[in-house]
Formats: structure tokens, C-alpha cells, sequence
């Protein structure tokens, strides 16, 4: 195992910035440096945006790299961002500011003020009145005016409370080959990260399309923010995945010289090794402040290791396809008459089996930027704070549309979001609203808060004036395993 | 590039396919190694069904008994098998984790039944036109063959068909929709990959040496169908199958 370098830089938090800092400023010109480059130039705003995904042709070395639903999601999007920062670094010391510049991150799970798009990204022009090269128009109506991610939709709690990396419903996604879009999300790719994306972009924003959402300034602090939960999760004991699959896989990216450079997973699975680290007042204290080399050879030592995962048992699906088109819809599941015994079993809190959620063939032509709630068994007009008690997951659609029409040299891939509902049944069968021979599934659209509304979890999005793109789900099914 | 092209599916195949997969891919592949073992046999019954190509078979001494239609169409349908099953695992593993544990034998086994029945039917119009070319010289059919396949290689009708390959719908749970569900899919699935595959398995049939084109084509079906990068790899088979059309001529 090499020997990590000594963290040198920290990122820190956007919102929490002291007052007169120049991160920010700085951001901006180099952006606007970056801008002004050449298209054909390797760090220039558009080329960069462009690896993470394009619609431009003919198609330039790097392009349409990205990594997502599956397991290399963060390595790949933390090589990327790394290089990214070197090559902001060196725009921000070429307009005269610090070589020491980091990427700050926005950590929208935190709540309140924190919850909502900083200040620097929201207006059109800056003081003295000239463009601000951080401001987007193309995002979903109210961000840029203030409105706040709802902690449905940003909060990383369920994902750092997943135990393993590699699986659907853990921490870091299914294995997966080497594909832009494949089908395996993991639990932090799916919530915050898909979700942010379409709650920023909405159905017309860059950040709701893969081949856009890198144009916009944002997006590099969203990442930075995923990468900050992947540094917290495996500072907190967890290991990454020691399949030579995962550590041996490479990835070519551009450095601030316009060289072109290569990393495997195992040369980036902890920050230290890439000499940066985050701050982070609301980190655990005793394992997040160890070593993260340390930590993850203590806890693999002490049986972290994570088990082959089993492939579950259907137990019972929706017979008929479901269309999502931005309003509540829902979906019964009847389970298998001789199945019924073993979902009983399954949510006895004394069962070592899992219950899972699965919402299979999600297809779409387009991302109509919505971020749905998925809920168990939920009464007819339910309060938002009752939808929270039968909250299984969210399911956004970041990405569906290259996921079956990929842009890259590569097959195309069904897409489908998996929540692990154990404990949800179990809680459920306690308050005698669980029935093992039928399911219903809920889904409901969250919507952005208002700056002068209480920001309720599960509050519902107001009906669309025009129905949203639709997006087909082709069955929602129960499912059992160990 | 084919070389490269090798070296970067072999890994993901491997890794793509479980244990059980990767030992049905072996058996059905010794199947093959069987079957070309046994090229005399087949030869004849390939010669009086008129695939020339199956000359290529022939072995010095092999004896002439009784090689009749039916013979070659169980050839043609064992050689299917052996070369097209291996592709279509990810797909009935589809089958398998998609259905109730009490349907799951009965789906899988419907879902191959209907997929080899889609080959069957191609290979029926196969032998059935056979006589049309067999009269011809044996080397411009082989070149023939050869280029059509190359043709084919290099249309986005091609890369429709393959990327149909992947599409793995939802399938009902129960009752009667459950099967025509799975056979609803066998027959998208089967003739996505008839549309892939067919101008690749009509050159098989056609050229000689058979034997070599049979196991290149197996290499090439299972490359595009399980490895990465498509695009990269129908290229490189029309490159492969182009040099075999000037080599077929030249010699």
C-alpha cells in the first residue's frame, strides 16, 4: 500500500467562507479566463465541460468520459474535479491570485440558509455591474432567487449510514463496466447527487443534462460536495472496494499543463494520496479525525470487509407499466401468493434478510428535472410530515436519456433505482400498516422551497401548468435476499 | 487494433459473466469444437443441402452416407446454439432474476427456446436459398460472403440491431402475461441479434473454409455482444472479415 501523502490544502465550506475571502473572486475570474480559451484548448471552460459530456461532434480526445450509476462514479468524478482544480488554480494565479486556491464545496444537506444556491452564483452581473461569470440563468425557476433544497433532496443521512460500498442500495454503487451510464446506482450518487442535479437544473437547466451540467459553475462545488460525503463515509471506518476491478481501473483526465494524465481507483481512493482534505465542523470527531489510511486499514482488519452480495428474490411487481409526468402517481405491487411467508419473514426485525424496493426500466426521452419521493403504503393526501414516516427513497432522472441512447462508444443500459426498505417495513408491519401480499407504492414530486415557506422535508411541488416530459416506469417490484 | 480490441474485451466478458455463465459459454463452446470436429459428416450434408461452404469441413476419406436436409438444419441449429447462446446469457440471467423463483426454469427455458427459434427460422431461409449460389464458383461466393458481411458490418442498421441486443424490458410476474411477457422478449431479443448477426452467420455459411470462419465469427458475435466499446468492434470485424474477402480472392 503506498504511503499517502500529507494533506496539504483543504476545501472548505462555500456558505461558511469568511467575510472578505477571495475564494469566490477568484473562482470567478478563472472562470472567465477559462472562458475566453480557445474550444480546442484542453483547459478551457467548454473542453472540460465537454469530458464530463457533449453534444458537439466529431468527438475530441476525453469527451463524454463521465462515469455514473455504478461504481466508479466517485473515483472518476474526483479524479476530474482534482485536475479541474489544478487547472482553476493556475487561471487564478495567471489573474494575479493564490497559488494555494482550492475548490469550495456547497453543502446544501447542512439545512436553512445553507440549503439554498450562494449568493455568488445567483445575479446576472456583479456590483459595478459587469457580467458575473458564476451566474446561470438556465436553472430551475427559484434557485437563482433563493429558493432551498428541501433535506428530502439533499440530505446525505441515509447514504452515510450505508454499511459497503459496492451494491445498489450501499454507499458507492453496483459493479459496474466502464460506460458513462450503466444502471447500478448507488445510495450517495442517488441522493444527493442525481437529485441535486435536477432540483438545480430543473427541466430545462444545464445541471438536470449530463452533456451541460459541467458548463455551469455549480456543478464543480456540487462535486466537490459528493466528494467531501465519500471523504466523511470512509473517514467514519468504511472501506473502499478491494476488487482489482475497481482498484486497477484507470481513468485519463488533463492537468493544468494540458497534459494528458492517468490515476486508477486505488491512487485516489482517500484524499490524502491527492494531498487535500476538507474542513468539516460537523464531522464525527473520533474516527473522522484519524487518518483515513489508518482508519480504513483498522476497520478492514476488523472485518470491514464487505461480503459477495447475494442476488435478491423477486417476491412480487406491478403488472402494468407506470407514466410520471410531474404529478403524485401510484402503483400497487401484489406479492406472489407463495411468497407472501417469506415477506412476512423478511420484516420481523429478528430476520437477517433485506427488503427491497426496486423501480425497474425507468425510461424517459428526456429529464423532465423532477425529483420524485418514493413512499410505502401511504395514505391517500398525506401531510408532509406523515409522508415522512413512509419515505423509502427518492428517484430522479439525471441521465436516463443517455442511459438508453448513449453518446459514447458503448451499449445502451436499462436504468432502474433500488431502496433497501427493511427497516421501513419493519416499522410499518409495527403500526399495522403492512400487508404481505400487497404493496403500494407512492410517488410523489418535491418541490424547491420558497425563501418565505417552512422548509418541510416532503413538501409536495405544486402541479405543472404542462405536464411534465413523461418518464415511464416499467415496473415497480418487492424483493427479498440476505 | 484487433489485438487491442481483444485485450479490452477479454477482461469485462470475463467479469460480465458469472461462474455458471462462463461454464455454459465453455460447454457450448466444446459443443462447437465438436461440431467442427465432425465437419466430414456435415460437409455432406451441407454439399446435398448446396452450402458450399461446408466443403470446407471435408475431410480426405470422409465416407458419404446418408446427408439429408434434416441433418445440415440440426447442424446449422447446434452450431446456432453453440455460437449465439454465450451472447444471449445476460439476457436470460434477465429472465432468471426477473421472475418468480417458482416460474424461473420454465421462463428461462421459454426465453432459449424462442431464441434458438428465431435462428432456426434464419437458418431454414438459409438452406432453403443455399441451392441459388451453390452451383457458383466456390471462391467468388466466399469472396461474396465475405464482403457482404463487411458491408453489413458498417451500417447503423447494424448498430440499431446490436444495440437492441441490450434493451432487457420489464417482464410481468404472473400468469399467462408472464410467459408471453418472456416470449414477447425472446422474440424482440432474438431477432435484434438475427438482425446483428445474420450477414456475419450467411459469410460462415458460405465461405471456406468454413471452420475458420465459424470460429472468427464466434469470436466476433461474442465481442460485440458482451464486450465494450461496439462501434470499435464492428469496425474491427469488417477489417478482419475484409482482409479475409482479399485473402479468400488473392489466394
Amino acid at each position: 500500500m503506498p504511503q499517502p501523502s500529507q494533506p496539504t490544502v483543504t476545501r472548505r465550506n462555500v456558505w461558511t467562507l469568511p467575510s472578505g475571502d477571495p475564494t469566490l473572486e477568484e473562482y470567478a475570474e478563472a472562470v472567465a479566463i477559462m472562458r475566453a480559451r480557445p474550444a480546442t484548448q484542453v483547459t478551457s471552460w467548454s473542453y472540460q465541460a465537454a469530458m464530463h459530456g457533449t453534444v458537439a461532434t466529431p468527438q475530441k480526445p476525453l469527451w463524454n468520459g463521465c462515469q455514473h450509476f455504478g461504481w466508479y462514479f466517485l473515483p472518476w468524478h474526483r479524479m476530474f474535479i482534482y485536475y479541474f482544480e489544478q487547472i482553476v488554480r493556475a487561471a487564478v494565479v495567471q489573474a494575479g491570485g493564490s497559488p494555494h486556491w482550492t475548490l469550495p464545496y456547497w453543502d446544501y444537506g447542512a439545512g436553512g440558509q445553507q440549503a439554498t444556491l450562494p449568493h455568488a452564483f445567483r445575479h446576472a452581473t456583479l456590483s459595478g455591474g459587469a457580467h458575473n461569470p458564476l451566474f446561470v440563468s438556465q436553472r430551475a425557476p427559484g434557485i437563482n432567487t433563493g429558493s432551498a433544497l428541501s433535506s428530502a433532496v439533499a440530505s446525505p443521512a441515509h447514504a452515510l449510514s450505508r454499511p459497503h460500498y459496492v451494491g445498489v442500495t450501499l454507499f458507492g454503487g453496483g459493479q459496474s463496466p466502464v460506460v458513462q451510464f450503466d444502471g447500478a446506482t448507488g445510495a450517495v450518487e442517488q441522493t444527493p447527487h442525481n437529485d441535486v442535479h435536477n432540483a438545480v437544473g430543473g427541466q430545462s437547466g444545464w445541471m438536470a443534462d449530463p452533456d451541460r451540467a459541467a458548463a455551469d459553475p455549480i456543478f464543480w462545488l456540487h462535486h466537490a460536495n459528493i466528494d467531501r460525503l465519500w471523504w466523511k463515509w470512509t473517514g467514519a471506518g468504511h472501506s473502499n472496494p478491494t476488487d482489482p476491478a475497481w482498484r486497477n481501473q484507470s481513468f485519463s483526465f488533463f492537468d493544468a499543463h494540458g497534459t494528458k494524465v492517468h490515476k486508477s481507483c486505488v491512487d485516489v481512493r482517500l484524499t490524502a494520496q491527492l494531498g487535500y482534505t476538507y474542513e468539516d465542523a460537523g464531522a464525527q470527531p473520533s474516527p473522522a479525525a484519524q487518518p483515513q489510511e489508518e482508519t480504513e486499514a483498522m476497520s478492514a482488519s476488523s472485518g470491514g470487509e464487505q461480503p459477495p452480495e447475494p442476488e435478491p428474490e423477486l417476491l412480487g411487481a406491478s403488472e402494468a407499466p407506470l407514466q410520471l409526468v410531474g404529478t403524485p402517481a401510484a402503483v400497487g405491487v401484489p406479492i406472489d401468493h407463495r411468497s407472501t411467508s417469506q415477506l412476512a419473514r423478511a420484516v420481523r426485525p429478528d430476520d437477517p434478510s433485506h427488503v427491497y424496493l426496486s423501480i425497474d426500466d425507468i425510461d424517459a426521452e428526456r429529464n423532465p428535472g423532477t425529483v420524485y419521493g418514493v413512499y410505502v403504503n401511504l395514505p391517500d393526501g398525506a401531510s408532509p410530515e406523515e409522508a415522512e414516516r413512509h419515505h423509502a427513497g427518492n428517484v430522479s432522472f439525471f441521465g436516463v436519456e443517455r442511459a438508453r441512447n448513449p453518446r459514447a462508444d458503448e451499449h445502451p443500459h436499462s436504468v432502474r433505482v433500488v431502496h433497501d426498505i427493511t427497516e421501513l417495513s419493519g416499522r410499518l408491519q409495527a403500526a399495522g400498516e403492512w400487508d404481505p401480499q400487497h404493496v403500494h407504492v407512492t410517488f410523489r414530486p418535491l418541490g424547491l422551497i420558497p425563501p418565505d415557506e417552512p422548509q418541510l422535508a416532503h413538501a409536495v411541488a405544486e402541479a405543472p401548468s404542462e405536464p411534465d416530459p413523461p418518464v415511464t416506469i416499467g415496473r415497480v417490484s418487492i424483493l427479498s435476499g440476505d | 487494433m484487433l489485438v487491442a480490441t481483444a485485450a479490452g474485451w477479454a477482461r469485462p466478458v470475463a467479469r460480465l459473466l458469472d461462474r455458471r455463465q462462463l461454464a455454459v459459454t465453455a460447454g457450448l463452446w466444446s459443443l462447437l469444437a465438436l461440431l467442427l470436429a465432425a465437419g466430414p459428416r456435415m460437409a455432406h450434408a451441407g454439399r446435398d443441402a448446396g452450402m458450399p461452404g461446408m466443403d470446407g469441413m471435408a475431410m480426405p476419406g470422409s465416407a458419404s452416407s446418408g446427408p439429408t436436409f434434416a441433418v445440415a438444419f440440426a447442424a446449422w441449429i447446434a452450431m446456432a446454439a453453440a455460437m449465439m447462446l454465450p451472447g444471449a446469457l445476460p439476457a436470460a440471467r434477465h429472465v432468471a432474476v426477473n421472475s418468480l423463483r417458482r416460474r424461473r426454469r420454465r421462463a428461462v427455458a421459454t426465453f432459449v427456446a424462442v431464441y434458438l427459434a428465431m435462428w432456426a427460422a434464419f437458418g431454414l431461409l438459409v438452406l432453403a436459398l443455399a441451392p441459388l449460389w451453390s452451383s457458383l464458383d466456390a471462391t467468388a461466393v466466399s469472396a461474396a460472403a465475405l464482403s457482404l458481411a463487411v458491408a453489413w458490418q458498417l451500417t447503423p442498421a447494424k448498430r440499431r440491431a446490436l444495440r437492441g441486443c441490450h434493451i432487457a424490458p420489464p417482464l410481468p410476474p404472473r400468469g399467462p402475461s408472464a410467459t408471453a411477457g418472456v416470449v414477447r422478449f425472446a422474440l424482440r431479443n432474438g431477432a435484434a441479434c438475427v438482425g446483428s448477426c445474420w450477414a456475419l452467420m450467411l459469410g460462415m455459411t458460405a465461405a471456406a473454409p468454413a471452420a475458420l470462419w465459424t470460429v472468427a465469427a464466434t469470436g466476433i458475435v461474442t465481442a460485440e455482444k458482451l464486450g465494450p466499446r461496439p462501434r470499435r468492434t464492428a469496425r474491427a470485424a469488417a477489417a478482419l472479415l475484409a482482409a479475409g474477402a482479399l485473402a479468400v480472392t488473392a489466394l
